[in-house]
């Protein structure tokens, strides 16, 4: 006991220093690593691309300090953005789209997991199994595959009009419809897994004991089990909201030609227009507007685990 | 059991009667079937108003079970359920007038201390003063007004506790069902809460059902237990007719610590039986159970029973008397507990209350010593 002051601060110096080359420094360092190389410097290119301006040129934008040294930067892409209605039109369409697929795959999302959770094992592991299967083939291919489906001469129109219960093929690729179906299939599985996890983990003894003081077995759900798997609402969301935001390959190949999303009109702008500056803003600007959830969710979640 | 029964001055137990009083609970032919097993195997029990009515028993025996019955947490494959005369063996949980304390308290992480308790009142469409002066009250009942505004995972283990008890009483039910209430606590705060719920039930008159593994849980709770095994009741009795007066080797050896001696009855005289101890010539004595002339049987001792001397010491006209030696000596502060070989091989238990200063050993290690019991200390049970 008389040496454990002494001891204290000395030895954690010691960790300090070979923290880095420690095995434990290592392994927490190759994902930041990882994460500097690949995601923040491409991150600060992008930005310092966006603040220059088109040229014809190799590379294609003004460079940031005159032959004089003077900077030469401006935000001037970004004021374009804020201006230009087409573009503020196409964030707020995103995001509306990604919202309401967010919407969607909750509604259909919890009542899955809700049966998968409370299924016995065996049932369980197989209901499981069969969410996560369609990772096991290509996005792309799930993507045409649907796009079979819905087509006016698809699976869907052909049965409808077999039966008679239709005279014409239902349009149904190129519209807002198919759009949303595509989302919410592609990015269910992210909001079933973490509400999953939340709900299996729920003591079901609270849910018995809500009834053994008199509530029905919907009032149990609404008082009991609805409130205590918001944690997994909110992270299945984030899953599903953030890359519905920028999905570039669905709106491409399902939505009507004039919905205008934000990952569209990156790739127009950088391939079609080569406006390497304006594309860049474009992308610094999708990304804060991802990132302020993210930390909402974050600071709401450090509220909530501090309070417990 | 029934030569037992003697009508007490002042008050008559209600078991002891049962002509003239109706059960709060009456179970008939309960059977419950989980795939191809019997949990509950036949339950019948009556449990009369204001008592608090143990199911004591090993784990798988269908104690919980039945305590989850009688909540409508699982509907039983035959038999009926009455609460109160009202025939409830199909009634949800929503609607029995049965409260239930969870084994694990199950209390709404999500919602504070009043929130917790004032739940069950506002399904009952409770509001205003009434619901917060009864709120305040269970609160006040369990010594919890200072953590009304806290939420469970700030609070001790046995606040917890007294948390569940109060959100299941709050309702005044007719019955409230108790699983393993003082399990989680440690030894001292289980002592406390032990007479915390005898105090409670004494105050409330509220009928009790307690499942517990514990005996002596059950033993300073209970006005009766039913000791089950394998589905079954095997036997239902006060803690002191459960104790003296077992009524089956199983029921014996589960209450306590309780040494047997495997025999054939030679003989009995006067309510006393001669019993002739495999492996040894002279016979012991005991009262005579539920035994015939001739039957096999066990003479059933319990350690506090037996007296123990060096050998020698026993008094003359002793006629149960045995010779051995110790194995083993554990000074405990309140008794020595004796573990006696004998010269047949038994190992007997043997406790002495350390009534005078023990420092001074008479009986040690290895010593020879004689063993001797009166025979109506001593029971003989059947072969089972």
């Amino acid at each position: 006991m008389a040496e454990a002051p002494a001891s204290g601060p000395a030895s954690t110096v010691a960790a300090g220093k070979s923290f880095w080359f420690s095995g434990k420094g290592a392994v927490a360092g190759i994902p930041y690593l990882w994460l500097f190389v690949f995601f923040l410097v491409p991150f600060a290119i992008v930005f310092r691309i966006s603040l220059s301006e088109p040229m014809i040129a190799q590379p294609p934008y003004s460079p940031l300090f005159g032959a004089d040294g003077s900077y030469q930067g401006s935000f001037f892409n970004y004021q374009l953005l804020f201006d230009d209605a087409l573009f503020r039109g196409a964030y707020l369409n995103s995001l509306w789209v990604a919202g309401i697929s967010t919407l969607v795959t909750l509604l259909i999302g919890y009542p899955m997991a809700y049966v998968i959770a409370r299924a016995r094992p065996l049932v369980r592991n197989l209901l499981l199994m069969a969410v996560m299967l369609p990772f096991w083939s290509s996005f792309l291919l799930r993507v045409y595959a649907l796009k079979t489906i819905m087509a006016d001469t698809g699976l869907v129109n052909g049965v409808l009009l077999n039966l008679g219960l239709i005279d014409a093929p239902i349009r149904m690729l190129q519209t807002d419809f198919a759009l949303y179906v595509g989302i919410s299939y592609t990015y269910l599985p992210f909001m079933i897994l973490p509400l999953y996890a939340t709900l299996e983990r729920l003591d079901w003894s609270l849910v018995e004991a809500a009834e053994d003081l008199g509530c029905r077995p919907w009032k149990a759900f609404l008082l009991v089990t609805l409130p205590l798997s918001v944690p997994g609402m909110i992270a299945g969301a984030m899953l599903v909201f953030i890359p519905a935001t920028g999905e570039f390959v669905i709106p491409n190949m399902l939505g009507a030609s004039d919905t205008l999303m934000i990952g569209r009109m990156l790739w127009d702008t950088f391939f079609s227009e080569r406006d390497w500056t304006l594309a860049s803003s474009l992308a610094v600007v999708l990304l804060l507007l991802l990132v302020l959830p993210i930390m909402l969710f974050q600071i709401a979640e450090s509220r909530r685990e501090e309070r417990a | 059991m029934s030569d037992q029964a003697t009508t007490d001055a002042y008050s008559e137990r209600p078991w002891e009667a049962p002509d003239r009083h109706e059960p709060v609970v009456r179970l008939r032919g309960i059977v419950k079937r989980f795939g191809s097993v019997e949990a509950v195997a036949g339950v019948d029990l009556d449990v009369y108003r204001g008592e608090i009515f143990c199911l004591l028993g090993g784990s798988g025996c269908g104690k919980t079970t039945l305590l989850r019955m009688l909540a409508g947490l699982e509907l039983p494959n035959a038999g009926s359920i009455e609460i109160d005369g009202e025939d409830v063996t199909a009634l949800p949980p929503y609607e029995r007038p049965v409260n239930m304390m969870f084994q694990s308290y199950a209390l709404f992480p999500h919602m504070s201390v009043s929130a917790n308790v004032a739940f069950g009142l506002k399904r009952d469409g409770i509001r205003g003063q009434e619901l917060e002066d009864r709120v305040s009250q269970a609160l006040a009942q369990l010594e919890l007004t200072d953590f009304a505004n806290r939420r469970p995972h700030q609070l001790s283990g046995g606040q917890r506790q007294r948390v569940a008890l109060a959100r299941a009483i709050v309702k005044r039910p007719k019955l409230l069902l108790l699983d393993e209430p003082l399990g989680a606590l440690d030894k001292r705060l289980r002592e406390n809460a032990q007479y915390q719920l005898i105090k409670l039930a004494d105050d409330t008159g509220i009928t009790m059902i307690v499942v517990t593994h514990d005996q002596e849980e059950a033993m300073v709770l209970s006005t009766r237990s039913a000791v089950m095994d394998k589905g079954s009741v095997r036997q239902v009795g006060t803690p002191t007719e459960l104790y003296e007066r077992p009524g089956s080797r199983f029921v014996g050896a589960f209450l306590g610590n309780i040494t047997l001696f495997d025999g054939t009855v030679a003989a009995i005289r006067d309510g006393i039986a001669e019993l002739k101890v495999d492996g040894l010539d002279t016979p012991l004595f005991a009262a005579a159970g539920q035994v015939a002339i001739g039957s096999r049987g066990a003479l059933a001792l319990r350690p506090e029973k037996v007296r123990i001397g060096r050998e020698g010491t026993a008094p003359e006209g002793q006629i149960n008397r045995l010779g051995g030696t110790v194995e083993g000596l554990a000074y405990l502060g309140d008794v020595t507990s004796y573990r006696v070989r004998t010269e047949h091989g038994v190992l007997v238990e043997v406790t002495r209350a350390n009534s005078e200063n023990a420092a001074k050993r008479d009986v040690d290690w290895d010593d020879r010593v004689d063993l001797w019991f009166e025979p109506e200390n001593a029971l003989l049970l059947g072969a089972d």
